[in-house]
């Protein structure tokens, strides 16, 4: 029997290409950004010794705060769709920190009570990079369409001895069933990695998933 | 000089603002949209960086790379990507890019890259002169100078070396002498054949006997077999005697003998052997004076001096300290594999700035400690002794107003640099690149211009002592 459907394949298939367009469309964001900051770092240069350059200079900072923040949302994005980790290891924690800043406007919008503990650096796996990312981004979208507006969601990522593990505890609503498959690929998926996915429900109300992956403790 | 870049990027707007704000740098700009007018424009107008966007339609950054290392290898290129990734930065710095800088483009670091990319285009046009240079002093030999001090080195060594005369090559320990001693040998009739070195010095005087003329078995305890001296080993080819001052008085007879009749008797041996070997010495010390105080035979003295060679110190041929670094760096790249391309100008600075007391050999041991601790390509200031960067005379900064005449420039600059060594007459010389007795006729011809001033009434005298304290920034 297949392990997802036709409609989960199309999921599938779906995600890679959206992976595709997130690139390209970061590259094309990027070409604008660059121009902007260039005409900035110009109007600056271009103003200095004149009476303008004190007024506006705080107006030129704010600009290139502001550029560098859709830069760092962009670069977030594309390091969580397309990783490419180098080295042959995947730093959970910077990518658990990445996931969770791109989906805190989700939170903040369900007014969820978001924690994530993800130290960068010290949480590292073995594993391939692009398939660690998929997961990770998986089982996070996942636990976080679980939880219920207003609900508790805290994520963490620690390293045990020769693991690396992502757990995730969050509240629970209605159960949804278009996301069983979706349990079913993070267990598969945890297994074709040399790890596990486990999922537990402590009263009805909280669930607790841990992935559990090969840990590289090079340093 | 107004230095030329290249920008490429299919981007207008990118382009025309990076372009203008290099402008407004003081850099000469061209501008190109994609990989083939870049190629083009690059080989017309031959710049010194080119600045280009990896993603572009039609030839991409990448294929810019690959062309223009065929095209024009010297020039350093510096991708601009859209994603800075490790591996986007291994695999450009791997096709032969100078450096990457992510989009948006941070300007400050985008400015130092560029100027850190003409510094090392500079080296690598210095090491290419340097290259030519070395290659064209005299063929043959080691002996690395180009100023006149050793130009006069080189003349004698090419005259002396076809003959058989005997040579003293004097000097400070560390300016070469073994060197020259050898480019005699490889310049001689003799380069075929053995040349051997042996430091005086270095060696107990008890053992220097048995080691210039060898011994027979049983000649002393612990003698179990015959063994040949250095002038049996040397035969038909050079002898290399450094430090001969310190050969020991009652060797310098049989010494002289042998130069004279050009046979030696191993000790303890009873037949004489006879030997053609040309003898080279060198000192340091002042032999004619050692043989007034009956340090040194003085027919061995005259027997010796056919034929003097002096060579300068070190800081006295500061000129040709970038064409020895230049080719210690050669040498120890060849040796431990490392791709360093040369010095940076403020450190070449610094090593022209130094005064050198070890001569050559600190300079060589300078430049392979530079070389253990570099990581890249250039050698810069951090890689040079503490004590080297804390007595580097560009420390201080003197400050005059414009439009004083030149001579007074002159004096402010001498009294300065005196106050700045603490009075130090001899290292004010040396650091100024004159004599002592120079500095001292200026200083004596200072005060008496001043003297003459107060002797006319003039009271005190601003010019007469040093300049005010505010002046020097140190």
């Amino acid at each position: 029997m297949p392990l997802i459907g036709d409609d989960g394949a199309e999921h599938a298939l779906r995600s890679q290409v959206m992976g595709r367009l997130v690139a390209g469309v970061a590259h094309d964001i990027k070409n604008p950004l660059n121009a902007m900051s260039l005409q900035i770092a110009l109007l600056g240069d271009k103003l200095e010794g004149t009476a303008d350059a004190g007024p506006a200079a705080g107006h030129l900072a704010a600009l290139r705060d502001q550029i560098g923040r859709v830069n760092d949302v962009l670069r977030r994005l594309v390091d969580v769709t397309d990783p490419a980790a180098p080295l042959g290891y995947t730093d959970l924690g910077a990518l658990l920190a990445d996931v969770g800043t791109l989906f805190s406007y989700e939170a903040r919008r369900r007014r969820i009570d978001l924690g994530v503990e993800a130290p960068a650096g010290s949480v590292r796996t073995s594993c391939d990079p692009a398939r660690v990312g998929r997961l990770v981004l998986g089982l996070y979208g996942r636990a976080l369409a679980l939880t219920p507006d207003g609900g508790r969601f805290a994520a963490r990522a620690e390293a045990k001895k020769g693991e690396a593990t992502i757990a995730i505890e969050h509240a629970t609503g209605d159960p949804d069933d278009d996301l069983g498959y979706e349990t079913e690929v993070l267990v598969a998926g945890a297994a074709a990695l040399g790890g596990s996915f486990e999922r537990a429900r402590d009263d009805r109300q909280t669930e607790r998933l841990v992935l559990t992956l090969p840990r590289n403790d090079r340093e | 000089m107004r230095y030329r870049v290249l920008i490429v990027d299919d981007e207008a707007d990118s382009r025309e603002a990076l372009a203008e704000l290099t402008q407004r740098w003081g850099y000469d700009v061209q501008t190109a949209s994609d990989g083939t007018e870049a190629l083009r424009r690059a080989i017309e107008g031959h710049p010194d960086v080119i600045l280009t966007d990896l993603v572009m339609p039609n030839m991409d950054g990448l294929w810019l790379l690959r062309a223009l290392r065929a095209e024009l290898p010297d020039c350093p290129v510096v991708l601009l990507t859209g994603r800075g990734t490790i591996q986007t930065a291994v695999q450009a710095i791997k096709e032969g890019a100078y450096d990457f800088i992510e989009k948006p483009l941070e300007v400050p670091r985008l400015r130092i890259v560029l100027e850190r990319a003409l510094e090392k285009k500079e080296t690598m046009r210095e090491v290419q002169l340097l290259r030519r240079r070395l290659a064209a002093l005299a063929p043959g030999t080691d002996v690395i100078g180009s100023g006149p001090a050793m130009q006069r080195v080189f003349e004698l060594v090419n005259k002396v070396a076809p003959s058989n005369a005997s040579v003293v090559i004097t000097g400070e320990s560390g300016t070469g002498k073994e060197v020259v001693a050898r480019a005699i040998h490889n310049l001689s009739p003799r380069k075929e054949k053995p040349f051997l070195a042996l430091n005086c010095s270095a060696i107990p005087a008890t053992l220097i006997e048995s080691e210039l003329f060898g011994y027979e078995r049983g000649a002393f305890t612990g003698a179990d077999q015959r063994r040949m001296g250095n002038f049996e080993l040397a035969h038909n080819g050079t002898l290399f005697l450094d430090e001969i001052g310190e050969l020991p008085i009652e060797l310098q007879s049989k010494f002289l003998r042998v130069l004279e009749e050009r046979k030696i008797r191993r000790l303890g041996g009873r037949s004489e052997v006879e030997v053609d070997v040309r003898v080279i010495c060198a000192t340091n010390r002042d032999l004619k004076e050692e043989s007034r105080r009956g340090r040194f035979r003085e027919d061995l003295y005259f027997r010796l001096h056919v034929f003097t060679i002096g060579l300068p110190r070190l800081k006295e041929r500061r000129e040709d300290i970038p064409l020895l670094v230049h080719h210690f760096i050669e040498k120890f790249n060849a040796e431990t594999g490392k791709r360093v391309q040369g010095v940076s100008p403020p450190a070449l600075q610094m090593l022209q700035g130094y005064g050198w007391p070890g001569n050559i050999r600190e300079l060589r041991n300078t430049v392979e400690r530079a070389m253990i601790l570099v990581d890249g390509e250039v050698i810069g200031e951090e890689h040079l002794p503490p004590d080297m960067q804390s007595s580097r005379p560009e420390a201080a900064t003197l400050r005059l107003p414009l439009g004083i005449p030149l001579d007074k420039v002159e004096k402010e600059y001498i009294i300065t640099s005196l106050q700045k060594h603490g009075g130090n007459k001899a290292r004010t010389a040396e650091i100024l690149g004159i004599s002592e007795k120079t500095l001292y006729n200026k200083l004596n011809r200072y005060a008496a211009e001043a003297r003459e001033r107060a002797g006319e009434g003039g009271g005190a005298d601003p010019d007469a002592g040093p300049p005010p304290a505010a002046g020097v920034k140190a």
